[in-house]
């Protein structure tokens, strides 16, 4: 189920999970998580987000452990809060949520994200209608090749590209050209923490 | 593979590189080292060779009197339309007229 592709961007949620048993092995990261059902579904959507990528693999298994692998394991750490910190219990997530009710849980204490506004009779097509985005990260990975290696410099190069190939001036959005910016500067700000 | 097209790097350098009153050879070692820098960060060898072309090209002592006259439009032109080597950009200012 993928909420994220459903999800207009400006519903972008910001919560936290709580996470156990967070651990990095050789093969990727792994973490189980606790929440109701509606944070597991907003968590599954944006991971299989991001899956469609083909930049990281991500897989749930029977216990509930979800493994991360590939180059998106660091793809995605940015919106971990603190990556260098993968230890501690709390994580900070950006979420798109529409269809779902997600919790947000501030050291240990459990509020509800209001759901949104029910549409009101005076205009009942507009609310049916699926929310257009102008513009989705799968999107974004349909329109340049970006390599599947583990080699940073690769891949930080190809965004860069991505955002010279993108710019407003040439004809593209602000939205495309901001999210390939801000990916490559990302991958900046992760070559340098890698560097200390 | 794409490579970065005139349109792009124009739009690129026009924005990093300030824009003399006249075309000197400084100039085009800077157009140089901004485009082989960028080459870099792209990973583009087209780019690259470029830039290698265009930094000996300024380097030279006769750089030709007509390149002072070329807007950066021209500039790229020639770095795209022919095969970069020096002796190739000689020949191409040899011959551009305004």
């Amino acid at each position: 189920m993928s909420i994220a592709a459903r999800g207009g961007h400006k519903d972008v949620k910001t919560f936290a999970l709580t996470l156990q048993n967070l651990f990095v092995s050789r093969r990727g990261l792994h973490f189980q998580f606790s929440g109701d059902e509606a944070t597991r579904l907003a968590l599954e959507g944006y991971l299989s987000l991001f899956s469609q990528s083909e930049l990281f693999h991500c897989q749930v298994d029977d216990s509930g452990t979800w493994t991360i692998d590939g180059y998106g394991f660091e793809l995605i750490s940015p919106f971990f809060k603190n990556c260098a910190e993968l230890r501690s219990r709390a994580i900070r997530a950006y979420v798109r949520t529409r269809d779902v009710q997600p919790q947000l849980v501030v050291d240990d204490e459990v509020f509800l994200i209001p759901e949104p506004e029910p549409a009101t009779a005076l205009e009942p097509e507009i609310a049916e209608e699926p929310i257009q985005e102008d513009f989705t990260p799968q999107e974004a990975f349909s329109y340049i090749k970006i390599p599947v290696t583990r080699d940073a410099a690769t891949i930080r190069s190809a965004y860069r590209k991505a955002s010279l190939l993108h710019h407003p001036d040439l004809g593209h959005t602000k939205r495309e050209w901001q999210t390939f910016q801000a990916a490559y500067n990302w991958c900046l700000a992760f070559a340098a923490r890698r560097v200390r | 593979m794409t490579h970065i097209n005139k349109d792009v790097l124009r739009r690129e350098l026009s924005a990093t590189v300030p824009r003399p009153t006249r075309t000197t050879p400084a100039y085009i070692r800077r157009l140089a080292q901004q485009i082989g820098s960028l080459a870099r960060d792209v990973m583009d060898t087209r780019l690259s060779s470029v830039a290698l072309a265009l930094d000996r090209f300024a380097s030279q002592e006769s750089v030709p009197t007509l390149l002072h006259q070329m807007p950066l439009e021209i500039i790229l032109d020639m770095c795209f339309s022919v095969d970069p080597t020096v002796e190739n950009y000689n020949e191409y200012c040899r011959t551009w007229r305004p």
